[in-house]
């Protein structure tokens, strides 16, 4: 129970590091944001891990730490994404966020991708779509539900994909694919 | 001349499935007809005499849904449910019959009366599909016209149609949909509570409040309806966790999957000749040669052929 406890602290921390990448961040400031008891602790164990250096009185991440808390963040943006889009209300899915972040395995989001991440050929299953109101309801009238598959058949560099699903080919914008999230079939 | 029967009909569809083509062979007028699509934004209206029947026809413009987001879609809605025209020709794209079924579904459920004009039935014959018409109508309870629009084939029994349908010869009683427990349920009680009349179709304006269609809200002017209505919007979208139209629009497009894959019947496996040339002019590489080949034909004709023209036409000065 206590590991883990201690493995949702530090994934905290690492993310909290990467949220704040470009700014530094003194180990007292850290301190007094997390305020927790075996601080310390944690944060030995994180140095000896090699995920954060210390230097001077300010903590900084190493490459490894860096791509742990990057991992942490993109878990987070996307189960806050997931959860606002099925109307969860802002404030509380970001509080979630934060306790479902640490329980999500690679694996399970690892075929989940933006549309734009699909390559020639290859299909999808839409998974959600992030956005207004508007732009949900024009999707889904044209027929892009949650469920539908979708088959990316050309892909003009920089510029749209050409995707067909229901029997009919339709073109969508850069902006618009990557609100798109399918997941990857075989 | 007797007496002639006045009659409004619709042209409603998605955009490019030939409603433009099916209005000029109806009304005969003489009007280019481009590709870009929504362009007839501007109502168009036109007049046929049929067997002692003067009957207008209004173009709609080409939409895919009756949701609030264009101005077409407002125009499109309002002129179904207010003016009332005596019947809706729903022209409907056979190669893509499961999107266009979809709004089918939606003109049903604003009760319009309906034609279903099965266009470009010539195009689906030479795809690797073939639709069942007299399944799809069976199903759909709604007469269906294969045509192809641009060689005028079926129009005559399309006028044919409408008119009965006007005469009541036909018994018009359409597939009913519906929406699970929860929402019905939620439709029922609103409509009894909502009873100030509206030219809108009941059953619509309810579930249109219900998913808070912002245009139909504001015809709503007591405040008490409105907070029941939101109560019932509320409850909903706690059951589904998503907005309700979303969940409406989502089992429409069931339905209309569910009826194609019904009535659409695989044939042998040909090659679709659209599939095989943009294999060509769409290629990463290969496209862009055929590009700069059409660009100098182009360019090769205009100047060799504009020199021999303009020359010609210098010999007379």
């Amino acid at each position: 129970m206590k590991n883990i406890f201690m493995k949702k602290i530090k994934e905290e921390i690492l993310e909290y590091l990467f949220r704040e990448k470009k700014e530094m961040v003194s180990i007292s400031e850290l301190k007094s944001y997390f305020n927790f008891e075996n601080f310390d602790e944690i944060i030995n164990s994180l140095v000896i891990e090699g995920k954060i250096k210390l230097e001077n009185d300010f903590v900084i991440l190493t490459d490894q730490g860096e791509k742990e808390g990057e991992d942490i963040f993109e878990k987070h943006e996307f189960v806050e994404d997931f959860l606002k889009n099925i109307g969860v209300p802002e404030d509380f899915a970001h509080e979630k966020a934060c306790e479902i972040e640490h329980h999500i395995s690679e694996d399970k989001l690892k075929d989940i991708y933006p549309l734009s991440k699909l390559n020639t050929g290859e299909v999808g299953e839409i998974v959600l779509i992030r956005g207004g109101k508007g732009l949900i309801q024009r999707l889904y009238d044209m027929g892009l539900t949650p469920g539908t598959e979708i088959k990316v058949l050309r892909q003009a560099p920089f510029g749209p994909i050409e995707i067909s699903l229901r029997g009919y080919h339709l073109a969508l914008g850069r902006g618009v694919i990557d609100r798109i999230w399918v997941k990857k079939k075989n | 001349m007797g007496e002639e029967k006045e009659l409004t009909i619709a042209l409603a569809g998605n955009a490019n499935v030939g409603k433009s083509v099916i209005f000029n062979q109806l009304t005969g007028s003489h009007q280019i007809i481009g590709n870009w699509p929504g362009k007839t934004i501007e109502k168009r209206e036109g007049y046929l005499i049929y067997k002692g029947y003067k009957i207008k026809v209004v173009d709609l413009p080409g939409i895919y849904s009756f949701s609030t987001y264009s101005e077409e879609e407002l125009i499109s809605r309002d002129f179904i449910a207010k003016e009332k025209p005596d019947v809706v020709i729903n022209v409907v794209d056979a190669l893509h019959l499961e999107r266009n079924l979809f709004f089918t579904l939606q003109l049903i459920e604003l009760e319009a009366k309906l034609v279903i004009a099965l266009n470009q039935i010539d195009l689906l014959e030479k795809s690797d599909f073939t639709i069942d018409s007299n399944k799809l109508e069976n199903i759909l309870n709604i007469p269906i016209v294969p045509t192809v629009a641009i060689e005028g084939k079926g129009i005559e029994k399309l006028i044919e149609k409408c008119i009965e349908i006007y005469e009541g010869e036909i018994k018009y009683e359409p597939i009913k949909i519906e929406y699970g427990k929860e929402v019905e349920e939620r439709v029922n009680e609103l409509i009894k509570v909502v009873s100030f009349d509206t030219s809108y179709p009941k059953r619509w304006f309810n579930i249109k409040l219900l998913e808070g269609d912002e245009k139909i809200k504001k015809l709503v002017r007591d405040e008490k309806i409105l907070e029941i209505i939101e109560k019932k919007s509320k409850e909903l979208e706690e059951i589904h966790g998503e907005p309700i139209s979303l969940i409406l629009t989502q089992e429409k497009y069931n339905l209309s999957n569910k009826i194609t894959s019904e009535v659409l019947i695989k044939k042998e496996k040909r090659v679709n000749i659209s599939d095989f040339l943009d294999k060509i002019f769409l290629h990463p590489i290969f496209g862009y040669f055929t590009l700069i080949i059409s660009l100098f034909l182009i360019f090769y004709l205009i100047f060799k052929f504009g020199n021999f023209v303009s020359r010609y036409l210098e010999s007379f000065f």
